[in-house]
C-alpha cells in the first residue's frame, strides 16, 4: 500500500435518479500516475460516477475526493486540478480551433504573454491540431472534435484527467495516437481515468481497472492482481461470488468489512477443482497430427480447429499445463509457432466479472 | 510494476495566484470577459446579421417616412409632424428592443446547455456571476447594434423640428436602459430553462404580452398623470419622459418623480433579473439565496418607504372617501400585497437549510450571523419575509392613518386600518402556506402551483357561493364567506361607509383577519419544524458517514 494521496478516492458513493438506483455503494481508488480504466456495459453508471468526480453532479451519499479534496465541499479547487472531457461534448459555432482554445485559456485564466497563447500552441502541438488551427470547429469531424476536447482539457495543466469514452469516435490510427498520448501524459506525471466499453482500445495502456455493472463495482485494482486472483478463483465452486463485489455490503459498512472494499483481496481458500481454459496454438503441421498428440495429454479436454490456421485447445489447469503441451508438441518434432490465450487479459477479466446484461 | 515507480514530479503549475477581484468596470477593461469576446466574434461571423440589420432599418425608415409624409401633406405644422415622427420612431424602437432583446438573450445560456458546452464552461472556474455578465454584455452588444442601425432614422424628426437634440439623446439613453432590462429578462428566462426552443418561445410570448402592457402603463397612462402635475408636459404622449426632462419645472418633485422614481423602476427589476439569473446558474449546494434576499430587503424598504410617504405628500385634496391620500394608501397596500405574494412564490425555491458545502465555507471564512441569516434556509428566509411583510404593511397603514389624521381629523382611519390588517393577514397566510408546501415537497414548481391553486380557490369559490346564496335568499350575510380572501376589504369598506353597517359582516372580517393571520403563523411554524427535521437528518447522515469512514480508515491501517 502506498502512503501517497490517492488521485481519486471514491467511497460508498450512491446516487439515484428518481426511484432508480444508478450507483450503489461504489468504492474504488485511483492512485497517482495511473491510467485507470473504468469499464462497464451501457448504462452501468460510468458517466454518472464520472460526473460526480468532476463536481458536476452532487452525490446523494458517500464521499468522493480528488487529490484529497472533497468534490462536494470544495468544487472550485477540485475543478482546477481536473480536466474533464465529457462523452458527447458540443462545440461553439463559427469559431476556429485556435479561437476556441484561446477562449478556454481565458476562461481558465491561464496567464498569457500579451496576445500570444503559449499554452494553446503547446496543447495543439500535443494533440496534433496545429495544422487545423484555422479550421472552423463546427465543421470538423467527430474524431477531430474529440481531439479538440482533449486539447481543451490540457490547457490549464490539470493533474488528473477524467476522460469519458475518449476514443469512442476515433479511427484505428487516431486510437493508437490517443494511446501514445495517454502514455506521454502519464510520463508527465498526470493521472488518467478513462471510461470505455470498448475493451481493446484500453488493453495495452491501462494499469488498473474498475469494472462496473448495474451501478456496482464488480472488481477493481491493478490488472495483474485481478488476473492472478481470477486465475486462482476460476476453479472455485461458483465463480461470481468469489469475486469481491461490493454488492453484498450495506450502504455504510461496518468496520469489519472495510478492508475488502477498495483493493482486490481474494477471499476464498485455494480451490480443489481446476477450471477449464482455452489457448490458441499455431503449429506448422496438419491438424490431425497435432490433435492426436494433444488429446493424449490427460488435462486436455477438447481440440478443435480455430480461425486463421490456429488450433483451439481446451484444457483444465494453469500455465504449467500449457508448458507441458508445448513440450510434447516439440518432442514430437512439430514446429510450434505461437501459443496465445484465447482472449486478451482485459477482455477475459471483463467477461468473467460481468454477467453481460444491460440495465 | 507499481505505477508509483513511474511517478515524476508534475510540471510547474501555470496558474497564477488568485487575482484579486477588481471593480466590475475596471476588471472589464483590464481583462474583458472571455464569453463576451467569443460571442461578439461569433455573431460577427454570422452571415445573416447585416441582412437582419438592413431589413429592420429599411422597414423602420419606410414606416417613419410614410407617417411623416402623410402627416405633412395633411397641412399640419412641421413642428407637430416632427413630434409625431419622433414619437412613432421611439415607439417602434421600443418594439424592436422588446422583441429582439429577449430573443437574443434567451438564446445564450439555454444554447450552452442544449449544445452541451455548458459543462466545459462551468469547469473552467468562471463564476455564475461572470458568466451572467459575459452573456449580458454579448447580448447587449448585439442589441446595441440594432439600435445603432436604426438611430439615423431617429434623426429624421429634426428635419421637421418639434423636438430638441436633448430630448432625442435622452430618448436614446432611455432606449439603451430598456434594452438592458429586456436583455436581462431574456437571460433570466434562459438561465431558468434547459431547452433552447422552450426558452425562446416562452420569453417571446411573455415579451409580447408584457411589452405592450408596460408601454401603455408607463407611456400614455403615466403621461396623463405627469400632465396633471406639470401642465407643460403634453398628455397622452407615449414617449413623454424625455419631453418631461426638458420641459418640467425643476424642483424637489422633479428630482423625486423624474430622477429617483425612474431609477428605482429600472434598477430594482434589473437587479432582480440579475440575481435570478445568477441563482439559476449556481449549483444547488451553492448560495442561491443571499443575492435575492438582499434585493428583497432593499425593494421592501423602498416600497414601504414610498407607501408610507405617498399619502401624506399627495393628500389634502377632496373629502375623505375621494381624497388622494386614501386612494394612495389603498393602492400602496394592494401593491405591497401583490409584491409579497410574488416574493412568497419566489422564495419557495429555498432549500430546507444551507448545504454542507456552504456551512463549511462559512466557518472557513468566519461568516458572521448576519451573513448566515441571508444564506439559504427555509425557516430563516420565510421568517425574514414575514417580518418585512409586517413592517411594510405597518408602515403603509401608518402612513395612511397619519395622512388622514392631518387632513381629515382621523375620518376613514378605521377603514385604512382594517384594510391593512386584512391584507396583512392574507399575505401572512399565503407566505406561511408557501413555506409549509415547500417543506412538504421536493419540487418548488409543484409547491408554487399548489399555493396558487389554493389562493385561487379561496378567492373564487366563496364569492361564487356568496353570489348564489345571496341571490337565492336575498340576504347580505352570505357575503361573509368572502372573508376567506383579501378582496373582503371591499365589503368592509362598503359596510363602514354605509349609514347602518352590518355588524355580522364586520365581525366576519375581524374573524378572517385573526384566523388567516394565525393560520399563516401556524403553517410557518410547521414548516420550520419540518425543515429542522430535514436538516437534522442530513447532518446525522454526514456524522454517520464520517464515523463509518473513519472506522474503515483505522481498520485499514491496523490491518496487515
Ligand atoms: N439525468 C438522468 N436522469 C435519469 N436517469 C439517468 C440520468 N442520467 C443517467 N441516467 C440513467 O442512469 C443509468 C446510468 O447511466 P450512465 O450514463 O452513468 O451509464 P454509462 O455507464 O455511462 O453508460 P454508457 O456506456 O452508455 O455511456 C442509465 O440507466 C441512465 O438511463
Ligand atoms: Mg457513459
Amino acid at each position: 500500500m502506498s502512503a501517497q494521496l490517492p488521485a481519486i478516492s471514491v467511497r460508498h458513493l450512491s446516487h439515484r435518479f428518481g426511484r432508480f438506483d444508478v450507483l450503489r455503494d461504489v468504492s474504488f481508488d485511483v492512485h497517482q500516475g495511473e491510467i485507470f480504466g473504468f469499464i462497464g456495459p451501457n448504462g452501468a453508471g460510468k458517466t454518472t460516477t464520472i460526473r460526480v468526480l468532476s463536481t458536476l453532479l452532487e452525490p446523494m451519499a458517500g464521499r468522493v475526493k480528488v487529490l484529497g479534496r472533497d468534490v462536494t465541499l470544495e468544487p472550485e479547487l477540485v475543478r482546477k486540478d481536473i480536466g474533464y472531457m465529457p462523452d458527447h461534448a458540443g462545440v461553439y459555432d463559427r469559431v476556429t480551433v485556435r479561437e476556441y482554445l484561446e477562449f478556454f485559456a481565458d476562461a481558465y485564466k491561464v496567464p498569457t504573454a500579451g496576445s500570444s497563447y503559449a499554452v494553446v500552441d503547446a496543447s495543439m502541438e500535443l494533440t496534433d491540431l496545429t495544422r487545423l488551427s484555422d479550421k472552423i470547429v463546427s465543421t470538423m469531424s467527430k474524431g477531430m472534435k474529440q481531439r479538440l476536447q482533449l486539447a481543451r482539457v490540457l490547457l490549464h495543466d490539470p493533474k488528473v484527467l477524467i476522460l469519458d469514452e475518449p476514443a469512442s469516435d476515433l479511427d484505428p490510427r487516431a486510437r493508437i495516437e490517443i494511446r501514445d498520448l495517454l502514455m506521454e501524459l502519464r510520463a508527465m506525471g498526470k493521472t488518467v481515468l478513462l471510461s470505455s466499453h470498448i475493451l481493446t482500445e484500453l488493453a495495452d495502456v491501462v494499469t488498473s481497472v474498475a469494472i462496473m455493472e448495474r451501478g456496482r463495482i464488480v472488481v477493481s485494482g491493478p490488472i495483474g492482481e485481478i488476473a492472478e486472483a481470477l486465475e486462482r478463483q476460476r476453479s472455485g465452486p461458483t465463480q461470481r461470488q468469489a469475486l469481491p463485489t461490493s454488492a453484498d455490503s450495506p450502504t455504510v459498512p461496518t468496520p469489519k468489512e472495510a478492508p475488502n472494499l477498495n483493493s482486490f483481496v481474494p477471499n476464498t481458500p485455494e480451490p480443489p477443482r481446476v477450471a477449464q481454459r482455452s489457448v490458441k496454438v499455431r503449429v506448422l503441421a496438419p491438424f490431425d497430427r497435432v490433435s492426436a498428440i494433444l488429446t493424449d495429454l490427460p488435462f486436455v479436454t477438447a481440440v478443435r480447429p480455430g480461425a486463421m490456421a490456429t488450433i483451439q485447445v481446451t484444457f483444465s489447469g494453469d500455465d504449467r499445463a500449457v508448458a507441458l503441451m508445448v513440450r510434447s508438441l516439440v518432442t514430437a518434432d512439430l514446429p510450434v509457432v505461437s501459443v496465445e490465450p484465447e482472449r486478451n487479459e482485459l477482455e477475459r477479466i471483463f467477461l468473467e466479472a460481468t454477467r453481460g446484461d444491460l440495465q | 510494476m507499481k505505477p508509483q515507480a513511474l511517478q515524476q514530479p508534475p510540471p510547474p503549475s501555470q496558474r497564477i495566484p488568485g487575482r484579486t477581484e477588481l471593480g466590475w468596470l475596471q476588471g472589464l477593461l483590464a481583462n474583458p470577459n472571455a464569453i463576451w469576446i467569443r460571442e461578439v466574434r461569433q455573431s460577427a461571423r454570422l452571415d445573416r446579421t447585416p441582412w437582419l440589420l438592413f431589413a429592420v432599418t429599411l422597414l423602420l425608415s419606410l414606416l417613419v417616412a410614410s407617417i411623416g409624409g402623410t402627416a405633412s401633406s395633411a397641412s399640419v405644422s412641421p413642428a407637430k409632424v416632427g413630434m409625431a415622427v419622433s414619437q412613432v420612431f421611439f415607439s417602434l424602437a421600443y418594439g424592436v428592443v422588446t422583441l429582439v432583446g429577449p430573443a437574443v438573450a434567451a438564446n445564450t445560456i439555454a444554447a450552452e446547455r442544449e449544445g452541451r458546452t455548458w459543462e466545459a464552461l462551468v469547469l473552467t472556474g468562471m463564476t455564475p456571476a461572470q458568466i451572467a455578465r459575459g452573456k449580458f454584455l454579448s447580448s447587449f452588444t448585439t442589441l446595441s447594434l440594432y439600435i445603432a442601425a436604426i438611430a439615423p432614422i431617429g434623426a429624421l424628426s429634426f428635419a421637421f423640428g418639434g423636438t430638441t437634440a436633448t430630448e432625442t439623446i435622452v430618448g436614446f439613453i432611455l432606449l439603451f436602459m430598456l434594452a438592458g432590462l429586456w436583455v436581462a429578462f431574456g437571460l433570466a428566462m434562459s438561465a431558468a430553462m434547459s431547452s433552447l426552443r422552450g426558452a425562446i418561445v416562452l420569453t417571446l410570448i411573455l415579451a409580447i404580452i408584457v411589452g405592450p402592457v408596460l408601454y401603455v402603463i408607463f407611456g400614455p397612462a403615466m403621461s396623463a398623470l405627469a400632465h396633471e402635475h406639470w401642465s407643460q408636459v403634453p398628455a397622452g404622449l407615449p414617449i413623454w419622459l424625455p419631453v418631461a426632462y426638458t420641459r418640467a419645472n425643476f424642483g424637489i418633485d422633479y428630482l423625486v418623480l423624474l430622477v429617483a422614481l425612474p431609477f428605482v423602476v429600472l434598477a430594482l427589476p434589473a437587479w432582480f433579473l440579475y440575481e435570478v439569473t445568477v441563482a439559476n446558474l449556481s449549483a444547488k449546494a451553492d448560495d442561491r439565496s443571499s443575492g435575492l434576499k438582499r434585493w428583497f430587503i432593499v425593494s421592501t424598504l423602498a416600497g414601504a418607504g414610498l407607501a408610507a410617504a405617498a399619502p401624506a405628500s399627495l393628500g389634502g385634496r377632496g373629502t375623505p372617501p375621494s381624497d388622494p391620500a386614501s386612494f394612495a394608501t389603498h393602492t400602496a397596500l394592494w401593491c405591497l400585497g401583490l409584491f409579497f405574494g410574488f416574493c412568497a412564490l419566489l422564495f419557495i425555491g429555498e432549500p430546507a437549510g444551507p448545504s454542507r458545502r456552504l456551512t463549511t465555507l462559512w466557518s472557513k471564512n468566519n461568516v458572521g450571523a448576519l451573513g448566515r441569516a441571508l444564506g439559504p434556509g427555509l425557516a430563516r428566509t420565510f421568517m425574514l419575509v414575514m417580518l418585512l411583510e409586517t413592517c411594510a404593511f405597518g408602515a403603509a397603514t401608518f402612513g395612511g392613518v397619519f395622512a388622514m389624521g392631518i387632513f381629515h381629523k382621523g375620518s376613514g382611519v378605521l377603514g385604512i386600518m382594517l384594510s391593512g390588517a386584512t391584507l396583512w393577514a392574507h399575505v401572512i397566510f399565503f407566505t406561511g402556506l408557501s413555506a409549509w408546501l415547500r417543506a412538504r415537497t421536493d419540487s418548488p414548481l409543484g409547491a408554487r402551483i399548489i399555493a396558487l391553486a389554493v389562493m385561487l380557490a379561496l378567492v373564487v369559490l366563496p364569492w361564487a357561493f356568496a353570489a348564489v346564496g345571496g341571490i337565492a335568499t336575498k340576504q347580505d350575510e352570505w357575503l361573509a364567506l368572502g372573508a376567506t380572501n383579501p378582496f373582503y376589504v371591499v365589503v368592509i369598506l362598503g359596510q363602514l361607509a354605509a349609514p347602518a353597517p352590518n355588524h355580522f359582516l364586520l365581525i366576519a372580517g375581524y374573524i378572517g383577519i385573526l384566523f388567516f393571520g394565525a393560520a399563516g403563523l401556524v403553517l410557518f411554524t410547521l414548516a420550520q419544524l419540518k425543515a429542522r427535521a430535514i436538516n437534522a437528518a442530513s447532518s446525522l447522515h454526514y456524522v454517520q458517514l464520517d464515523a463509518a469512514l473513519a472506522a474503515e480508515d483505522s481498520a485499514t491501517t491496523t490491518a496487515p
